[in-house]
């Protein structure tokens, strides 16, 4: 990041390469719908470039990253009217999101499970597990990213790792 | 602090989930504003650099004042090392410097003698392009200096004999045109005079009906100033 924001434009390219897909899956397996995830996915991008003049090195480039898509998610869910701390799962179960056709057409009822559960967790508990699985932050840095506690963090960890393995087990 | 306990059950499902990435176009899309932004960034900076370098060549190429240096310079034609009447003459671009550079040092002796003594050092590369230049107007300047700052003079007169350099310079400004010589300047006294007030003079030659005197100044200029453009008045 430095590299790019000295003018190395190639720099900027070899970090995108790298965190592109854990990004892009961790904001469309966060929101609702393809199209929504792609727009911020984008904005968050847009974000980074403009505040590379900004970048100090305090932490990974991932944690950094990530701690932009967490306000972006934050922003979005905030105009949507819900708390990312602690909301609530829908009323209605929600349909798997943010998976490849192969996983879905394969039949596989352990994973379609698995991505409704995904799918079901309250917020900040998926955002939580995202950012361990996508970004491999540990829960220190998912705290930092957050701004949660680290016990908040790891609380929701647990809990998301419950529900998810609850999900996998329900045979 | 002690990580949760990892579920290797529900990580390897979740990654059996997938591992999809953002469409190509969204790829170039991004890449494609990511240069644009360091694009944006490069041009004010490479406008600014333009125009730095161009005010640094304009000033470069304005007309330099005349300064200390050139000033520095006028004394030694009067009072080096050898007499005034055999002093060597400085040079056409001191000419073009010398009203503006005399006037300062007429109105402030004391300053001109403060520059002469501070820069003194300086100007030794100045001297060969110097000598193949003529000198008339720095005689003038320098008698002025003479005339109007006494105590400059005097001060620069005692720095000139102090620095053997600059009567080295002195010896190089002499390949200019020669003084008159004694017997010269006994046959020709208005050949002591600026090369203006000596043409000047033979016109009053001319006029007094010194026909002959006013020809053989004009001739001893002439040898004097090969060089020099004579009225037409003064050649008919």
């Amino acid at each position: 990041m430095l590299a790019y924001r000295h003018g190395d434009a190639g720099a900027f390219e070899a970090l995108y390469a790298r965190h592109k897909g854990p990004l892009y899956r961790f904001v469309l397996r966060a929101v609702k719908g393809r199209a929504l995830a792609e727009e911020l996915y984008q904005e968050i991008w847009m974000r980074v470039i403009e505040a590379r003049g900004r970048y100090t090195v305090r932490a990974k480039f991932t944690t950094w990253l990530f701690t932009i898509a967490h306000h972006r998610l934050a922003d979005h869910w905030r105009k949507r009217g819900l708390k990312l701390v602690e909301a609530l799962e829908a009323d209605d179960p929600p349909a798997p999101r943010g998976f490849e056709p192969e996983a879905r057409a394969e039949g596989r009822q352990e994973l379609q499970r698995l991505a409704a559960a995904l799918a079901a967790l309250p917020e900040a508990q998926r955002e939580t597990f995202l950012l361990h699985e996508e970004a491999g932050m540990t829960v220190g840095e998912i705290a930092a990213a957050t701004g949660a506690t680290e016990e908040a963090a790891k609380s929701r960890l647990r809990y998301a790792l419950a529900k998810l393995r609850e999900a996998l087990d329900d045979d | 602090m002690t990580e949760p306990d990892r579920d290797d059950k529900v990580t390897r499902a979740y990654r059996a989930l997938g591992g999809e990435g953002p469409p190509r176009a969204l790829d170039d899309a991004i890449l494609a504003a990511s240069r644009r932004q360091q694009h944006r960034w490069r041009v004010p900076l490479s406008i600014a650099a333009v125009l730095v370098l161009a005010v640094g060549v304009t000033l470069r190429m304005l007309p330099q004042r005349p300064d200390a240096e050139t000033v520095a310079l006028a004394p030694q034609v009067i009072h080096g090392p050898q007499p005034a009447a055999e002093q060597a003459a400085p040079a056409g671009r001191f000419a073009q410097d010398a009203p503006s550079a005399a006037a300062p040092v007429a109105e402030a002796p004391s300053v001109a003698a403060r520059s002469v003594a501070g820069t003194r050092a300086k100007p030794a590369e100045r001297g060969p392009q110097l000598a193949n230049e003529s000198a008339p107007a720095a005689l003038e300047m320098a008698r002025r200096v003479e005339a109007s700052a006494p105590a400059a003079a005097g001060a620069i007169a005692g720095s000139a004999q102090r620095d053997g350099a600059e009567e080295g310079r002195a010896r190089t400004l002499a390949s200019a045109p020669p003084a008159p010589g004694a017997a010269t300047a006994a046959k020709f006294p208005e050949a002591t005079l600026p090369p203006e007030a000596w043409l000047k003079r033979i016109a009053e030659l001319r006029k007094e009906g010194r026909e002959r005197e006013a020809q053989e100044s004009l001739a001893e200029f002439r040898k004097r100033y090969p060089d020099y453009k004579i009225p037409e008045a003064l050649l008919r």
